[in-house]
């Protein structure tokens, strides 16, 4: 059942928000030089889209140079007036609405899948369809974890759940498992190119999506969404974040995380307190979500090899904006045990440090105590950037720990990194983008040796889990090497357009290297032995 | 009389030293020992015996319990490198999130964790940080010049012990990159060690001239590779404080590093653990540490000469990467 209050406790007043946001703006910006931070955006815009030709860019840029011809020779005042016209067009675009009626009826309509949105369906179809029964997803995503904190702190505070980020289901995906854990929306932050498909954008709008255009990199519509993040934490409206940024390219758990948005709550938290609000706790919720098969691991992998992920920020034409695919990964999920996971793991307050089911923070000997001496003195809020980058940075990597500890494994995972380690003993020579280029015969491996890798590995992966360092999958807490390596192939040959991994005649051919690296790479950085040595398996 | 806002917790040399410097501008100081007898020494004739030259000022106040030094706001923490994170876990509940606190220690506990995120790693406090630097008590005491390292990732806990240091006897050098300091008094050890075994086998200058500025390239790698700024290596706490211990024969490091040379016993664990807990450092970071290699394998017998010769033996390289 959806939770009474929604995202924001009432009605949404766009007006007022985008009001709120543009007077913050006017505000943060008081003591810059405003016609240079004005010019600096129409210049950088214009370098960005000047040979554009899609008419709402050139609209857009047609506004940007109404104002720059207007900076020479403007007062103070017409220079506020100036940007407050910018950020205003900025505010409009980022702001999301949420309406807890389409939320109801959006839920619902999940299970049918985001194939059928991509497929242009009118929304009374997509309503009908999941009202007569179709598929559910309830079985399809697994939400567990500190799901009782979670659902407690909510009521205590603003929370931030901060997750892992591999797909662009992930977004669709925990707004699921939230609905059917009873826990509150969020708002988030999508791409903007997201919201290319008219019916998709429909629904994100209305479900708390908020738009992010990663491709303005200038200063003023940083801060300004910045801003956008910080005032809707403040109203308690409850945000997800994807710490790492962008998709990982990978298919590696993320380390490195974006401290910008983070520190937007110790921000609403310091704000909280200087302006005596009630429930002015912020907490960080950090959360991984795990798939057998990930819908967009062909482009993603490629994409991180071509320039180790460097080499394009924002892709726009990967598996999700192919709705065959899509609709393909939708099927197979429908036929597949528990396909996704999302582990919520333990909560944390803005400086890192965990928080039980009451809200108090925990000093690492479990003893509780009052976070607010961290920003304040002698009851009042201290300000100091550089010690709150400090804080955010062990915030940061506090929640880099938690994905770790809470990413889950699966026989996929296993079994393609079994693959990559036999190759890599067998080929000790060479570097990982040789051994990608090694013909199929040297990528064949025998099921023997495929399983005795498989044995050590799953024997390590068994003791982190033990020890609360790692999750694994329902398949490998007992199966046997055999036993993970049939399931892993049976997945691997589900849904990709090649095999990352396929059998044949007693051996384990790696038939698309690139793909099964992916999946190998969750398993990077983690205290497992070295490979099993090659004479083992010769002579 | 109102809460002093430091207070430190040990009253060895260091400990000592540091309340002198701290208590020099008139601020009130509470010096903290676990020993009674030395607490009552300290009270009675405001010294110890290994620090028996120096007098202490009257606004040190030698607390009876520890909890009263706890609530300071300022705590320096001088104690031996691998008992401080029980001490700190045992004290968990006293410290408040806003306390600053500080160690003297230059070296890592015995799991290559340095002190700063140990301290984090125990209690709630954040803002953590360093004190190192090229000093000797004995001048302190006498008033001479001097001029040390506050390390720290916060510049709040840099500006809060340079106002409660900083005079025209001492200068303070605040530094932002804790990584590097941490490593830099760390390696200390062994390149103290190594300067003591070259002067008991009569090298000549020459070689410990090498010593120190190939040991400069050494931490500076070892900084980096922990994500310090490998520039702190050329500073204070690195090459600075290195300086006069290889200049002092007295130093115990020194005269460690000359028994080895001798063929006699090494005799001080605790320092064997510091190098051996760098070596494991450095393997763990991927990094080459050949000097503090080869004083590990002076501590495991093998005879200085021949070390001396391994390394002089290595393949030729150059000099800058």
């Amino acid at each position: 059942m959806l939770r009474k209050e929604g995202i924001a406790r009432g009605p949404i007043d766009d007006a007022e928000v985008l009001g709120e946001l543009v007077e913050r703006m006017v505000r943060h910006f008081s003591s810059d030089d405003l016609s240079v931070l004005l010019n600096d955006t129409c210049f950088r815009e214009e370098k960005r889209l000047g040979r554009s030709r899609d008419p709402q860019q050139q609209a857009y840029l047609s506004r940007l140079r109404d104002v720059r011809r207007q900076l020479a020779w403007a007062s103070q005042e017409e220079l506020e007036r100036l940007l407050r016209t910018v950020v205003r067009g900025y505010a409009e675009e980022i702001h999301g609405h949420f309406d807890p009626r389409l939320y109801a009826s959006a839920t619902r309509v999940a299970p049918s899948g985001l194939a059928m949105l991509l497929r242009k369906q009118a929304p009374w179809k997509l309503l009908k369809r999941a009202m007569t029964g179709g598929l559910t997803l309830s079985d399809r995503v697994v939400a567990q974890g500190e799901i009782e904190a979670f659902d407690k702190l909510v009521e205590l505070g603003t929370c931030i759940l901060v997750p892992t980020h591999s797909s662009n289901l992930d977004s669709p995906v925990i707004g699921f498992a939230l609905h059917s854990a009873g826990l509150p929306p969020m708002i988030y932050g999508a791409g903007i190119n997201l919201f290319s498909n008219w019916l998709l954008s429909y629904f994100m709008d209305n479900l708390g999506a908020y738009r992010v255009d990663r491709a303005k990199k200038h200063r003023l519509y940083k801060e300004t969404l910045k801003e956008y993040s910080a005032m809707a934490l403040e109203r308690r409206w409850h945000s997800l974040f994807f710490p790492g940024g962008t998709r990982s390219r990978s298919g590696r758990v993320e380390q490195d995380l974006k401290k910008g948005l983070m520190g937007t709550g110790l921000s609403a938290y310091a704000a909280n307190l200087r302006a005596g609000r009630q429930k002015e706790r912020v907490f960080f919720i950090p959360a991984t979500i795990n798939y057998h098969l990930v819908l967009e691991a062909e482009t993603l992998i490629e994409d991180a090899l071509q320039e180790e992920g460097q080499s394009r920020y924002i892709i726009t034409d990967d598996e999700f904006s192919k709705p065959d695919r899509v609709l393909q990964f939708a099927r197979n999920l429908m036929t597949m045990s528990n396909p996704i996971s999302v582990v919520f793991g333990r909560p944390l307050d803005p400086f890192g440090n965990f928080v039980d089911v009451d809200g108090n923070s925990l000093d690492p000997q479990g003893n509780s105590f009052d976070p607010r001496g961290y920003v304040q003195q002698d009851g009042y809020v201290v300000e100091d950037a550089q010690r709150d980058r400090q804080y955010t940075k062990r915030l940061s990597s506090r929640i880099a720990e938690a994905f770790r500890r809470d990413t889950m494994f699966f026989g996929t995972n296993v079994l393609a990194a079994a693959m990559h380690r036999r190759l890599e003993v067998r080929h000790p020579g060479l570097d990982i983008y040789q051994r990608l280029l090694l013909p199929l015969d040297a990528r064949r491996i025998t099921t023997a040796e495929v399983e005795a890798e498989l044995d050590l590995l799953l024997a390590s992966l068994r003791e982190l889990e033990a020890k609360g360092d790692v999750r694994l999958g329902p398949e490998l807490i007992q199966g046997s090497a055999a036993e993970v390596r049939v399931a892993a192939l049976r997945q691997f040959g589900r849904y990709h357009k090649t095999r990352a991994v396929w059998g044949r005649g007693g051996a384990c051919v790696l038939e698309d290297p690139r793909l099964a690296l992916f999946y190998a790479n969750r398993l990077e950085g983690y205290p497992l032995p070295p490979p099993l040595p090659v004479e083992e398996f010769t002579g | 009389m109102s809460q002093p806002r430091v207070a430190i917790l040990g009253a060895g040399v260091w400990g000592v030293s540091f309340a002198f410097m701290a208590a020099r501008s008139g601020e009130p100081v509470l010096l903290w020992s676990s020993d009674a007898t030395k607490r009552a020494r300290l009270r009675e004739q405001r010294n110890t015996e290994a620090t028996s030259e120096v007098q202490l000022f009257d606004n040190v106040r030698i607390p009876e319990q520890l909890s009263e030094a706890l609530a300071a706001d300022l705590i320096v923490v001088a104690m031996q490198p691998d008992s401080v994170r029980s001490t700190l876990a045992g004290l968990a509940g006293h410290f408040r999130p806003g306390q600053m606190v500080v160690h003297l220690a230059k070296g890592f506990e015995p799991s290559g964790t340095p002190l700063s995120r140990v301290i984090q790693e125990e209690t709630c406090v954040l803002m953590t940080g360093a004190v190192a630097g090229p000093i000797v008590p004995a001048e302190l005491w006498a008033g001479k010049d001097a001029a040390i390292i506050v390390g720290s990732a916060y510049q709040r806990v840099v500006d809060e012990l340079t106002d409660l240091i900083a005079s025209p006897r001492c200068r303070v050098y605040g530094n932002l990159d804790i990584t590097g300091v941490e490593v830099a008094g760390a390696m200390r050890t062994p390149i103290a060690i190594a300067a003591g075994a070259l002067r008991g086998q009569r090298t000549g200058l020459a070689l410990a001239s090498v010593l120190l500025t190939r040991g400069l390239a050494e931490t500076a790698r070892l900084i980096t590779a922990l994500g310090g700024d490998q520039r702190t290596a050329s500073g204070l706490s690195g090459i600075g404080d290195w300086m006069l211990t290889a200049a002092d024969p007295s130093d115990p490091l020194i005269r460690a590093g000359v028994r080895l040379a001798e063929g006699e016993d090494f005799g001080w664990d605790e320092a064997a653990s510091r190098v051996r807990t760098l070596i494991a450092l450095g393997e763990r970071a991927g990094t080459d540490l050949p000097i503090t290699r080869a004083v590990g394998s002076m501590l495991e017998g093998v005879p200085v000469a021949r070390v001396v010769q391994g390394l002089m033996e290595r393949s030729s390289r150059g000099e800058i990467g």
